[in-house]
């Protein structure tokens, strides 16, 4: 481990992983809360929400992880292969942390405005922000593609991002797929 | 809304039944499907056949899974747009002027209420004054009681009943300080039904009434679009709830058919919501009406 080039890269590079975990680690946590969505009818659901977030993030991880095992295989072979991967990573964290900024700025707006602002931000922001976000994660890993021009990136760079935005659904399907029956609605 | 758009369902307009009396009754699958079919609705007609069925009869259980898992996605909808916001704005000012001409306290009933979201958020803002109370019915039992069993968990005062609204036999105890409104209601009714609705408030001489339903356009249209596809996650709900926007109609044509129902005996106002750029914060607006 000590000889992995990972540990070579300057602080540019270390900014771009970290930007780029936020964007994974908020679309993640979003993927759950909307598989949890319409569960429980409740006014106040704060909890439940988190309970999603965290489920969203644990589904994630799973999906994510042989991915992440065949990436550092592959990229941590040698400085130059690394380097590959991080022109991709660069390219990526150019057309995600856009989409993160958005959603982070207007989620801390939604907080503290009237509520003619909040549903103009959920439904123009959040909104396009969700329908628009599959289509981003596959144009940025498409422009990642044409700027590495390197098929092990490309490879793997698509096959994460597919395997990426099965979160909702897994987390649906491990969590929430049971229906939701009379007896349950009111209960903690 | 367009005239072909006038006699389309949504699927759970087909999946329940009540006898006249207002108690449930079975559905046949293949009736089900079948009036699906004869709107032209195949798609919607493959839904319903997926609903598991004994003797071609809907199991009461799986509907049952439908009707909550639908209204538990609307509410969070009606949430994320802010409709009860949009719902207490518009019942402040009718609050008011009721409170103007008589005393005593004030009776908000929202008819066709479903799980009763809009109101127990209302109700639990306590925006409109401590001398409101609130009360929901609708027709469907299954309905009504999530409704009571989510305001009791919440401890939201908010009493739900059965009831029809188009029931000739509905009385409210207090007329002069009663309110009635509803939510997305009026496509439902329809073209047809919405003068003799009116007309029951007319005869109970209700103080004020506020329907809200969608303000069709293209931007609410393309909004409402996107926004089933990235937050419904049942497919039942994607496609009545864009059935909700096809069958929803324009503010002048709504102003007429109550004209029909109460004639002269409300000061009426259906705003006209601009829709060459997006208003998510009026994607819901009233028809009211004021007792003359």
């Amino acid at each position: 481990m000590s000889d992995w080039p990972l540990w070579d890269l300057d602080w540019q590079g270390w900014l771009v992983l970290a930007l780029l975990l936020v964007s994974v680690v908020q679309y993640a946590a979003t993927s759950g809360v909307l598989a949890s969505m319409g569960k429980n009818g409740r006014l106040r659901h704060r909890w439940a929400e988190l309970v999603g977030a965290v489920r969203g993030v644990v589904a994630f991880t799973v999906l994510m992880t042989p991915m992440l095992v065949i990436w550092a295989l592959d990229s941590f072979r040698s400085a130059e292969r690394l380097g590959v991967y991080m022109d991709a990573a660069l390219v990526l964290a150019a057309v995600y942390v856009p989409m993160t900024l958005a959603s982070g700025i207007s989620f801390a707006v939604v907080h503290v405005a009237p509520w003619k602002v909040r549903s103009n931000i959920n439904a123009m922001v959040f909104g396009t922000l969700v329908f628009l976000r599959p289509y981003v994660a596959l144009a940025g890993m498409a422009a990642a593609a044409v700027v590495s021009r390197d098929v092990g990136v490309t490879v793997i760079g698509f096959v994460s991002v597919t395997a990426g935005l099965l979160a909702t659904r897994l987390t649906k399907h491990w969590w929430y797929s049971r229906p939701v029956r009379l007896e349950d609605l009111g209960v903690r | 809304m367009d005239a072909k758009d006038a006699d389309k369902l949504e699927i759970l307009d087909v999946l329940w039944a009540s006898d006249p009396d207002g108690e449930r009754v079975p559905v046949r699958r293949s009736e089900a499907i079948e009036r699906l079919r004869a709107s032209g609705q195949d798609d919607a007609a493959a839904l319903v056949a997926k609903i598991p069925a004994r003797d071609d009869v809907l199991l009461e259980e799986a509907v049952n899974e439908v009707f909550l898992a639908v209204h538990l996605e609307l509410a969070r909808l009606s949430e994320f747009m802010h409709v009860p916001q949009r719902i207490a704005s518009v019942l402040k000012g009718l609050v008011a002027s009721v409170r103007e001409r008589t005393e005593g306290r004030i009776t908000v009933v929202d008819v066709g209420c479903g799980i009763g979201y809009d109101l127990r958020a209302i109700a639990d803002s306590g925006r409109l004054g401590p001398d409101v109370d609130f009360m929901g019915i609708d027709f469907n039992g299954l309905l009504v009681e999530a409704a009571r069993r989510l305001a009791k968990a919440e401890d939201v005062a908010v009493v739900f009943e059965r009831g029809d609204a188009l029931d000739p036999d509905l009385s409210v105890e207090d007329p002069e300080r009663t309110i009635m409104i509803s939510s997305g209601v009026l496509h439902h009714l329809g073209p047809r039904e919405i003068p003799g609705f009116l007309a029951r408030h007319d005869a109970l001489e209700v103080a004020a009434f506020a329907h809200f339903d969608v303000n069709p356009g293209i931007w609410a249209n393309l909004g409402a679009w996107m926004l089933h596809q990235a937050r419904m996650r049942e497919p039942i709900s994607r496609h009545d709830g864009q059935m909700s926007m096809r069958r929803s109609m324009m503010s002048d044509v709504l102003l007429d058919l109550a004209r029909q129902g109460v004639g002269a005996s409300y000061v009426l106002e259906c705003e006209t919501v601009a829709t060459w750029r997006p208003q998510p914060d009026k994607i819901v607006r009233p028809l009211q009406g004021v007792r003359a």
